[in-house]
């Protein structure tokens, strides 16, 4: 019974996020990768995606997590109307996740475009040296996620173990009586350009692991920390810190729960 | 060269190679070996020289009585001690040379050419030389590596990968006695000693996050603290006593474990020594309007990222813009390329691709655009500020030399495929993946310490690169960076002033 109703949701889930990608500019696709070797300093490489369905060519170096040449992408992103500096038209904000299917490596030379010459993103992870300022309660329950990518469980270094430190920074101080750590798989899965997606069962509780390891590595203490695996992830809305408007990114995730029973 | 009577260096194990009576020869050792048992203070500065110039190296605190501490002492019958193969003239490594001439010296009857790790095989023949061609060629000692892996973090280890032996030319892989089918199944793999100095850097912790393995930093078990990975070649060992109770048990064949008491005194020696090169043959003294040299090491804070803060090898920034008053000609050009070594170095944007730890699974991209230092990013030592296990290929076909002297070993996944290598693949050395049992983890190396570099060639972790120049040849071939002769020159000048 339960089963059924999580293969429902998801259905319903994914017709909601289907209406809100048509209505904002936002393209999903999968495509080899192509590498333009512009060189504006380090990092400055661009990274280019073609559309099957349009045959646009997009620009996806903004994406947090940039392709493998070897592997195929999925790509969702916003298109903007900023300056093209690699060779086509820009996402951002922009996920890649890298696909098993095998790619050509193909690398464009820079042929006249700048690139992206290198911005350390806003929010990344502080050294250890740095003194963080206290936070000040008084603190009730709340609610974090970590997000992944497509049917990985590996926490993105500059995104997920940004997202992480957040939350796990907040609990070390905050001090919940209870954590409870929910992995979710897609299983569900989507369909792009003719391709299935459907995460793994096992990746649920792999992000589960691995939020829960890393909690306790940083401090949090073990008897206040629970977990649960589920299948059917709801979307988050658009506006939820990490998600950036791309909907459908967010069932990739770890949703951390910190209750003040 | 020190002239010692036989009849007090050796050591048990070593009279089974050899019958009384032959034991009348004098041996000669290199000039500043210390051996086992010593007697004296191990002095608090101290300079040697090497090809390229001299290696200082400082030791803070009080003064050690060799005798009377346990790493110079030969705690087993092996006859070795800590500082065997930690020796200050080879900047707390070995260089090739040195156990070349140790072996002429002694007709190869000093402990550093033991069976059990000194020899290709414990069970060849161990008065012949070509018994021990691999440490006499490539200043390799043999590790032996349980298959499969010992527990990790108190969790045991099920491999996601099979390894089966291709090319076993010593036998240490094949027989009833060692070798993935033994009594007790193991891998045995050959590696340089990594230089026992600077440690302050190698344990220290910049972010709390490892983000090659996408995790929190795991803690050590009595301290709490963060730990840095960034211990041995394979972080076999995750901090520094269990790193000691690793060598005592294997090269100094202990059978007792290290007491608490010596592991604190080897402890607090280890973490006082700093070793760097502080003169080059044609710049004169490193420190000179400069700052190399061991002494701006033991004063700085480890664990810095040289992009946020004291770029990498700015040391020698002041040699950019050289002031030629009181320097010869020579002199001022050789600082010059230094300074610009230092800055390629930095500089210096080549491609890389297809190096796990690097291209994956971080998400930089595979191939992303970036300079050594992307690696190499701790001020002032140039080791990774995360755990550094990168594979850049030298164990790993099809980057690895063919190195018929060494074994070969395919790797197959069980699970996902290797990111960069597939689902089968060959390699000599599997390096962190026989400590994980991870497939992606294969072929990963720690990067190593930087300093003192002149000191102990060959490098990388099999050797294969005999001088600087092999080193810097090996990075132009693998990422195709096609230096020019003087940038080649610039590089290999800079890392002998390290």
């Amino acid at each position: 019974m339960r089963k059924v109703q999580v293969a429902v949701s998801g259905l319903l889930a994914l017709m909601t996020v289907s209406a809100v990608q048509a209505a904002t500019d936002i393209v999903e696709f999968v495509s080899c990768p192509v590498y333009r070797d512009a060189r504006a300093g380090k990092k400055s490489g661009c990274w280019l995606a073609d559309a099957p369905e349009s045959g646009s060519r997009f620009d996806i170096s903004a994406s947090p997590v940039k392709p493998d040449w070897n592997y195929a992408v999925l790509v969702q992103g916003q298109i903007t109307d900023n300056a093209d500096a690699c060779g086509g038209k820009v996402l951002n904000p922009v996920r890649v996740s890298i696909l098993s299917e095998p790619c050509p490596q193909y690398r464009l030379p820079a042929e006249g475009y700048p690139g992206n010459p290198f911005v350390r993103p806003a929010n990344i992870v502080k050294p250890l040296s740095v003194d963080r300022a206290p936070l000040t309660g008084p603190f009730e329950d709340k609610q974090f996620h970590v997000f992944f990518n497509y049917n990985k469980s590996f926490l993105s270094y500059q995104f997920g173990d940004y997202q992480l430190d957040e939350a796990a920074y907040w609990i070390l101080q905050a001090k919940p009586s209870r954590v409870v750590i929910t992995g979710f798989a897609d299983t569900h899965g989507i369909t792009v350009s003719g391709h299935e997606l459907r995460e793994k069962e096992q990746i649920a509780q792999d992000r589960a692991d691995i939020i829960v390891t890393s909690l306790l590595r940083l401090g949090v203490p073990d008897d206040t920390v629970a977990t649960q695996i589920n299948m059917a992830p709801e979307l988050l809305p658009g506006e939820t810190d990490g998600v950036s408007g791309l909907v459908t990114t967010s069932r990739w995730r770890v949703t951390i729960n910190a209750y003040f029973d | 060269m020190k002239v010692f009577c036989l009849n007090a260096l050796m050591q048990a194990s070593l009279l089974t190679m050899l019958s009384v009576s032959t034991i009348a020869a004098e041996v000669t050792y290199p000039e500043g070996w210390i051996k086992p048992g010593e007697s004296g203070t191990f002095k608090q500065s101290q300079t040697h020289s090497n090809a390229s110039g001299k290696v200082k190296v400082l030791a803070e605190g009080q003064l050690v009585e060799m005798s009377e501490h346990p790493f110079f002492q030969a705690l087993s019958e092996n006859g070795r001690a800590c500082i065997s193969c930690h020796q200050p003239s080879d900047g707390l490594s070995l260089s090739v040379k040195t156990i070349q001439d140790v072996w002429s010296g002694t007709q190869g009857r000093d402990p550093i050419f033991a069976a059990w790790d000194g020899s290709n095989c414990p069970d060849m023949p161990q008065k012949e030389k070509a018994s021990h061609s691999l440490l006499l060629d490539r200043g390799l000692f043999r590790i032996q590596m349980p298959w499969p892996p010992a527990p990790r973090y108190g969790k045991e280890v099920t491999p996601d990968f099979d390894i089966e032996v291709v090319r076993d030319p010593w036998g240490c892989n094949s027989s009833q006695k060692y070798g993935p089918d033994a009594a007790e199944p193991s891998i045995s793999v050959y590696r340089r000693p990594r230089p026992v100095a600077n440690l302050k850097y190698l344990t220290a912790v910049g972010f709390a996050y490892d983000p090659k393995q996408g995790v929190a930093l795991p803690r050590d078990e009595i301290s709490g603290e963060f730990l840095s990975g960034n211990i041995m070649s394979d972080n076999r060992s995750v901090n520094l006593k269990a790193q000691m109770q690793d060598a005592s048990g294997t090269h100094l064949e202990m059978l007792a474990a290290l007491t608490n008491e010596q592991v604190e005194k080897i402890e607090g020696f280890i973490l006082s020594i700093y070793a760097a090169q502080v003169e080059d043959n044609d710049a004169g003294k490193l420190d000179d309007g400069a700052f190399g040299g061991p002494e701006l090491l033991r004063d700085s804070k480890p664990g810095q990222l040289g992009s946020i803060g004291r770029a990498v090898w700015s040391e020698f920034e002041p040699w950019e813009e050289q002031k030629s008053t009181g320097v010869t000609p020579e002199q001022a050009d050789k600082r010059a390329s230094i300074a610009r070594g230092a800055r390629l170095f930095r500089e210096k944007m080549f491609l890389i691709s297809d190096s796990a730890g690097i291209n994956s699974p971080m998400g930089f991209g595979n191939p992303v655009l970036n300079s050594c230092v992307f690696c190499h990013n701790m001020s002032q030592m140039g080791n990774d500020v995360a755990p550094g296990q990168v594979d850049i290929g030298t164990t790993t076909k099809p980057f690895a030399e063919p190195a018929p002297e060494l074994p070969l070993f395919r790797v197959t996944c069980k699970g996902d495929p290797h990111p960069h290598y597939g689902r089968s693949f060959l390699t000599q050395d599997p390096g962190f993946g026989l400590v994980t049992g991870r497939c992606a983890d294969t072929g990963k190396i720690t990067l190593q310490s930087m300093r003192g570099l002149a000191a102990r060639a060959p490098y990388f972790s099999n050797g294969s690169a005999k001088t600087m120049g092999d080193l810097v040849d090996y990075y132009d071939r693998r990422y195709q960076i096609n230096f020019t002769e003087q940038e080649r020159q610039d590089l290999i000048n800079l890392m002998n002033s390290l």
